[in-house]
């Protein structure tokens, strides 16, 4: 039965704010969500003590491919043991396991949602949510090796996450043979009910221009913004002061020097103007 | 052929081939014997695409896909058939999962964790897998409060019910990160497994008969801290007794077996006699030393 649905991105990609506002606009009537209460999709972070309770057994023990192929596994029941639709949170890159298949089960997923954003204006959200320089980022951002949770020499309470270089992670998912559909993170900013209604009614869910209007009010990156300072945000990052932090596209203009977009646009073209990433830059540049 | 003995749990084991998790001892009388058998499993249902657990006529099966199938038999046989050539990932299986349904057979509680001993008392520290439940019984084992056991904490009772610590081998699995933190020698472990950034380090000859009263129990977490490494939270017997069960050994496997009303009266009797804490500390190896003298300071106060 194709009863996931997956919330995917890169990190940093607006993910989150997603979330929020589809809770708002299915759940709650275009009501305020709590943050700290996301009722809304699976987590893909998958926590290690849930992992080894599905598998029985001790998943440190487990090596890379072994971790991925159980973690299909792991999606796999997650499907089975629901009869009705089940969203999931992703930052994983859809990645080909030794078998020859695909980390995210084609045959049980209904539809991918996939958040992406110019990965320009991912570089100082990467840097502010892990405590490290622009020029980190940037090398975490072209790592097409990247896996978070895992170090080279042990373990984390969080299951591994393959997530690679943004091109590749982008590419994983986009060319596919998902059930697909690509949000703009700049499209969200400019035209947030727009989006919210043509998501929903992807998802099959006949939802009012009021309730979307609501939920877009009552969550706008602002209003998420001023929660975070006041009751906190259980996902934010222990090296980062803040998870929501400007909410605005382009502003990486002031906030790379030009060498670093230079960086990251010589190795990320390709993807970036399969997107329409390239094309705003030529005057920017 | 040649008989591999070893002790672990107060009980003396004999296999037809070495176990790496387990040094060898003497031969002798043994209560436990492990031997390589075919073990027919077609006819039973694959759960989850990679898993069969049920009570057979023959005893209880537990088969991981492509790894091995164990039949553990009355709680003094495991059979085992291996589907790989990879001893090591097999063995992960025979010292976790079917050493615990063993145990159950037999009649302990067995709980997932570490133990160290301090003032002539076991404690226990349970949790997931990288919460640090090795790693910081080592450290204390480095302060002097002997390391006891490691991955199963394997639990009987005395008559006036006060809950009893049988120790396992005397080896702790620790990852490269853990040994570096903690000054330990790569060249006095052997690897746990191929390609894999973890080791097993022989901490002691514990003798298999000595049994520890258990004097107190942490229930490991990892969270978000911002100004302190640790954070202590004391139980009350109803949050023990939670935490306990969320804490045993293959629950699903004492369902299938009708034993988990018995573990639930033992994890009853336990929370009776013993303190239970939760301890919620930071993800960072780098801090296993100061989360240990921390701990060490609340055993002496």
């Amino acid at each position: 039965m194709r009863n996931l649905i997956w919330i995917a991105s890169y990190p940093k990609s607006g993910n989150t704010w997603m979330r929020i506002l589809l809770d708002s606009a299915l759940n709650k009537n275009g009501a305020e969500v709590d943050i700290n209460e996301i009722n809304f999709a699976e987590s893909g972070f998958l926590g290690r003590q849930q992992f080894d309770e599905f598998l029985e057994f001790d998943s440190s023990y487990l090596n890379i491919e072994e971790t991925r192929a159980f973690k299909k596994k792991y999606f796999e029941n997650l499907s089975a043991v629901s009869d009705s639709d089940t969203f999931i949170k992703t930052h994983d890159a859809n990645i080909a396991l030794s078998d020859h298949s695909y980390l995210i089960p084609e045959n049980i997923t209904k539809l991918a949602i996939y958040v992406v954003r110019n990965p320009l204006d991912i570089v100082a959200s990467l840097a502010n949510h892990n405590g490290i320089t622009n020029d980190e980022a940037i090398a975490m951002l072209l790592d097409k090796g990247r896996t978070e949770f895992r170090s080279p020499k042990g373990i984390t309470s969080n299951v591994d996450q393959f997530v690679s270089s943004w091109g590749c992670h982008v590419l994983s998912w986009l060319d596919s043979n998902l059930p697909f559909f690509s949000v703009r993170y700049e499209d969200m900013l400019q035209n947030p009910e727009g989006t919210l209604s043509q998501v929903c009614h992807l998802l099959g869910k006949d939802i009012s221009k009021e309730t979307i209007r609501n939920a877009v009010d009552n969550n706008s990156f602002e209003v998420l913004k001023e929660k975070e300072v006041k009751e906190g945000f259980k996902e934010k990052s222990f090296s980062s002061n803040r998870f929501f932090r400007r909410g605005k596209a382009g502003g990486w203009k002031n906030e790379l020097t030009r060498e670093q977009a230079e960086v990251v646009i010589k190795d990320q073209k390709s993807v970036m103007k399969r997107l329409g990433y390239y094309s705003d830059l030529k005057s920017e540049i | 052929m040649k008989q591999f003995h070893f002790n672990a749990y107060g009980l003396h084991f004999s296999a037809e081939f070495a176990v790496s998790v387990f040094s060898e001892i003497e031969p002798g009388p043994a209560q436990v014997v492990i031997r390589r058998e075919k073990i027919r499993r077609d006819q039973y249902v694959m759960k989850k695409g990679f898993l069969i657990r049920e009570m057979t006529p023959s005893g209880f099966l537990f088969c991981v896909k492509d790894v091995a199938a164990f039949l553990i038999v009355n709680g003094e046989t495991i059979l085992v058939d291996p589907d790989t050539q990879e001893q090591e990932a097999w063995e992960m299986l025979l010292s976790g999962p079917v050493m615990a349904i063993l145990l159950q057979q037999r009649g302990f509680l067995t709980l997932s964790g570490s133990a160290f001993l301090y003032d002539d008392r076991a404690i226990l520290m349970l949790g997931p897998s990288g919460v640090g439940k090795s790693s910081l019984a080592m450290a204390l084992d480095k302060k002097g409060c002997s390391f006891l056991t490691d991955d199963i904490c394997a639990i009987s009772f005395s008559e006036e019910g006060k809950p009893i610590l049988h120790c396992g081998s005397g080896q702790v699995a620790l990852w490269q990160d853990s040994m570096e933190a903690l000054g330990l020698p790569e060249d006095a472990s052997t690897a746990a497994r191929q390609n894999l950034p973890k080791f097993r380090v022989s901490v002691k000859e514990t003798p298999a008969e000595q049994v520890y009263p258990i004097g107190h129990v942490y229930i490991l977490k990892v969270g978000p801290l911002k100004k302190r490494a640790l954070n202590i939270q004391t139980l009350d017997f109803l949050g023990a007794i939670k935490f306990l069960g969320l804490n045993l050994c293959g629950r699903n496997s004492l369902v299938d077996m009708g034993l988990e009303n018995e573990s639930f009266k033992m994890i009853h009797k336990m929370a009776k006699h013993v303190g239970c804490a939760r301890l919620l500390r930071r993800e960072s190896n780098m801090e296993t030393e100061i989360v240990s003298t921390y701990l060490e300071s609340i055993l002496k106060s």
